[in-house]
């Protein structure tokens, strides 16, 4: 499409857009390049910006694997600022969203041997404050589509709840999975597949992604 | 339901893939021409694909406490990239990113400088109201005996409560809902004082955030916390020099009490009439209402202890907030760690609030004014304000003073100087007595125009006005100049409109009109509107909610039927619809005539889906007040939710350089150029449905 700044999207990175991101502008790689060669003399500002770039969607990763909102926070920080101290060691062999995930997941096994505890339950740590501004009857039954979304992804087996939710709660890429899951791209692929398999065989028998919004719209 | 069959489990795993967006668009093309020719995957593909949008869906954009996260991360990695910054400004030093500051206005707004200078200023007002009361006439003699408890009072404690009776133009941006919430709960501050030199203000936003700011005069030193994200900013006697003297204190409000109730008698232009009595409470007080020049006050005091009860206050600068003084309390008990300025432990410390711009109770004068609109005209791009007050002057500066602008150095000290300038000729504006005759007629007037009027007023005992043009220069005149419209100073703000959206305010919205796109499209068989036309959007969603309304509870129309009803344009279209649904078959006959009757642009119909419809209202709400120059179009019609790599409908925000363009798979990205995409249709559009 004329005009259009796409992100490279074979090679390394076969993927089309995320499904769903609705509020991360996908970075053009000519200015992310231009940033990290900026950020590597030492310019804080450029390193500042990549942050904001890569900060919401890192976030929602950390919060994938990790399922606790104030442990994503620190993972993230800690995990963009080993970034800007490591950042001479990145040879743009991969995506910097893709090394970046590399080092979330480092951070994120660092401190699940530190904090040594046991994983919180179901979807806990994924728990969400609606959107602001929404009628509360609206909250409500969003909250209720979600909440039986989330329950059912919560309920795979763990290598196959957490590419799903990096995928759509975090909209991270393929190789960025790959990355913070620890495994290769064709693994995810697999993982993925199985995973929507049991989501849609589970569709089946409980109706599951049916929003019951719809079934109770009707005109007065 | 259809496993596949044996030849086609090799497409099984990029059919999931494929639903999930990720596969190279090559892939996805071979995907989904198989899906085509083959049934069962077809099948498979359109179950995958419902699936992974409510996957999807389960989401939402960034919403505040993600944001409020981000915000803390990025402010961190700023203090940790700045330690390593050559010649850098120390690790204490954290610029606010103000990435999400849309997202969060409340806690903008308790840190915009302009409101806190304000705030201030409104204290400094009641406070002479307080001093001067003790003293007007009719108050009776008694009253003085209780003077001396107030001058000695070693502890103050009271409560300010602010409410606003208009949406200031900052909240425009927030959901209609939120800003009726925030008019009913308003602000309230806490207020400890301690001796003259020390105080402790806790404000509570209506989101319930808190902000406390803690003053010692002593060591020269401020402290504001923000409790709920542990963060501090510590500002020292460098930076708070200027506001030690009693009239130019931005802290020392005990002081400034003290010394006013001192020397208030006998000031000019104060007027002073009884209220009467009344009961407040259960309560019996006396009142008096002192109209000062810059401020209304209704002062409530008790006779029997002759201290004040209640204080009401309006004034000139905000006159859309009203301000309620309550809950004195006179040499209470107070600890003294209420007032320490260490950083409380656990907190990380930094520049997380604007400096107050700096108003050192100088005397203003035209100069001051003009220097106003010179500077608001330079962020405008030309046009002056439009009002002088608070509300007018502040848009501005959150507009123009986005997430990109104030990572630069400098440009706090920017937003400071800025403030400073805008402050001063407000000031000067707003003190000009009645009998100035003081008019502004500068709104929709742009810097230029050396015949053009747009502020004049007649100094103290001068006979001639004083009249300002639209080019800044000053003339005198003997009688007003004629302009339609000019507003009497104080002026009542009109507020901005949401046309004047920047690129963070458009951000937001448009979450709103990609909720529009995702419900359309849940409802309609994953189509997309073919049109952004609100009546069109309306019909068919009531002819949609119709047709299942007139189907048993478990019949369901199909998503062909529902794809074919959003481009349906009329009853023939409807009724082709129902005769080849086979489910339409037991379809009930009374609610299908009702539905059949409604006409596509019938009120009616409108107004009945229309609570069933709020999240396709704001979509559209947001539509609508895109400016012309924002040159939206949409192109959806015919396509289907989740198509990858085609877009939809694009926008260029207000002073943004770039398109933000929307997918069909709802992905957002930003353009140089609006896309190339034949017939797109221009937005607003005007309804094209026919009956």
């Amino acid at each position: 499409v004329k005009g259009i700044r796409k992100k490279k999207t074979l090679g390394s990175e076969p993927f089309g857009p995320n499904w769903g991101i609705t509020s991360i502008v996908d970075t053009p790689d000519v200015d992310q390049h231009v940033l990290i060669d900026r950020a590597r003399t030492g310019e804080a500002a450029a390193f500042e910006r990549l942050a904001q770039q890569h900060a919401v969607r890192l976030w929602r990763c950390a919060l994938a694997l990790g399922r606790d909102p104030g442990w994503a926070e620190d993972l993230t920080q800690e995990t963009l600022l080993e970034a800007w101290r490591s950042l001479a060691r990145f040879d743009g062999r991969c995506q910097f969203s893709t090394w970046l995930h590399g080092i979330l997941r480092h951070r994120f096994l660092k401190g699940r041997r530190r904090r040594n505890t046991a994983r919180l339950s179901t979807a806990d740590g994924l728990k969400r404050v609606p959107a602001a501004g929404l009628a509360p009857e609206r909250v409500a039954q969003d909250a209720e589509d979600a909440q039986r979304v989330r329950q059912a992804v919560a309920n795979l087996p763990e290598d196959h709840r957490v590419v799903v939710e990096l995928r759509f709660f975090a909209g991270a890429s393929l190789d960025e999975i790959a990355a913070a899951a620890g495994c290769p791209p064709g693994t995810v692929k697999s993982r993925l597949h199985h995973a929507l398999e049991k989501l849609r065989q589970m569709n089946f028998s409980v109706n599951l992604f049916t929003s019951s919004r719809e079934s109770r719209e009707r005109p007065s | 339901m259809n496993d596949l069959h044996h030849p086609c489990q090799p497409w099984a795993q990029r059919l999931s893939l494929a639903a999930a967006g990720c596969l190279s668009p090559d892939e996805d093309r071979a995907v989904r021409q198989h899906a085509e020719t083959c049934a069962a995957c077809g099948e498979r593909l359109r179950e995958l694909t419902r699936l992974c949008g409510a996957l999807s869906a389960t989401r939402s954009p960034i919403d505040n406490t993600e944001a409020a996260s981000v915000e803390r991360i990025l402010a961190a990695v700023a203090s940790g990239v700045s330690e390593r910054r050559p010649g850098g400004m120390g690790s204490e030093m954290i610029h606010p990113t103000l990435l999400t500051r849309s997202l969060d206005t409340w806690r903008w707004i308790m840190r915009h400088p302009i409101s806190a200078a304000t705030a201030t200023t409104v204290l400094f007002v009641a406070i002479f109201a307080i001093a001067f009361w003790f003293h007007v006439g009719g108050v009776t003699p008694a009253y003085a005996d209780f003077l001396q408890p107030i001058l000695e009072a070693k502890a103050l404690k009271y409560q300010v409560t602010a409410k606003w009776t208009r949406i200031p133009p900052e909240w425009e941006i927030l959901p209609a809902e939120q800003q009726k919430k925030f008019l009913a709960a308003g602000v309230t501050t806490e207020v400890m004082m301690l001796g003259a030199d020390r105080v402790r203000e806790e404000s509570v936003g209506p989101d319930n955030s808190k902000v406390v700011h803690i003053w010692d005069g002593r060591q020269g030193k401020s402290l504001s916390l923000l409790p709920d994200q542990k963060r501090a900013t510590l500002s020292t006697e460098a930076s708070t020099s200027e506001h030690k003297t009693p009239h130019g204190a931005q802290q020392d409000t005990a002081a400034v009490f003290r010394t006013l109730l001192l020397h208030a008698c006998n000031r000019p232009g104060v007027k002073a009439e009884s209220l009467g009595e009344k009961e407040i409470d259960g309560r019996r007080v006396v009142g008096v209402r002192i109209t000062l020049p810059v401020a209304v006050m209704n002062v409530w005091g008790d006779p029997k202890t002759g201290l004040p009860y209640r204080i009401e206050s309006t004034t000139r600068m905000m006159p859309d907030v009203q301000f309620t003084w309550s809950d004195f309390e006179f040499n209470v008990p107070m600890e003294e760690s209420l007032f320490s300025v260490e950083p409380p432990a656990g907190y990380r410390v930094g520049s997380f609030f604007i400096e107050t711009p700096t108003y050192d109770g100088s005397a203003t004068d035209e100069k001051d004014l003009v220097e106003t609109f010179r500077e608001y005209s330079r962020l405008s791009g030309g046009p002056f304000p439009p009002s002088l007050d608070m509300m007018g002057l502040t848009g501005i500066v959150m507009n123009k003073f986005s997430t990109d602008r104030m990572q630069k150095p400098g440009a706090r000290e920017e937003v400071k100087q800025i403030q400073t300038k805008l402050l001063r000729g407000m000031w000067f504006s707003t003190m000009l007595p009645e009998q100035s005759d003081a008019h502004y007629a500068g709104e929709g007037v742009s810097l230029g125009a050396a015949d053009k009027p747009i502020f004049w007023y007649r100094p103290k005992d001068a006979k001639k006005y004083r009249v300002i043009y639209a080019d800044l220069s000053g003339r005198e005149a003997d009688t007003p100049p004629s302009v339609p419209n000019a507003q009497p100073v104080p002026v009542r703000s009109k507020g901005h409109t949401v046309q004047n959206m920047n690129v963070d305010t458009c951000m937001r919205m448009e979450g709103d009109l990609i909720t529009l796109f995702r419900e359309y499209g849940k409802r309609m068989g994953n189509a997309l509107p073919p049109s952004l036309d609100m009546q069109r959007i309306m019909w068919t969603l009531g002819a949609r909610m119709g047709l299942e309304d007139a189907l048993p509870a478990d019949q369901h129309l199909s998503d062909v039927s529902l794809r074919k009803l959003a481009e349906a344009q009329s009853h023939d279209d409807i009724e082709k619809i129902v005769q080849a649904d086979p489910s339409m078959q037991k379809a009930k006959a009374e609610p299908l005539r009702k539905m059949k009757s409604a006409k596509p642009d019938s009120a009616k119909t409108t107004t009945g889906v229309i609570k069933a419809a709020e999240p396709i209202m704001r979509g559209l709400a947001f539509i609508s007040a895109l400016p012309p120059d924002a040159d939206a179009h949409y192109a959806g019609k015919g396509v289907s939710l989740g198509t990858v790599d085609r877009p939809i409908f694009w926008y260029r925000p207000k002073g943004a350089k770039k398109y933000r363009v929307i997918y069909a798979d709802l992905s957002v990205r930003e353009a140089d150029t609006p896309p190339g995409v034949p017939n797109a249709q221009p937005v607003p559009m005007r309804a094209r449905s026919k009956g």
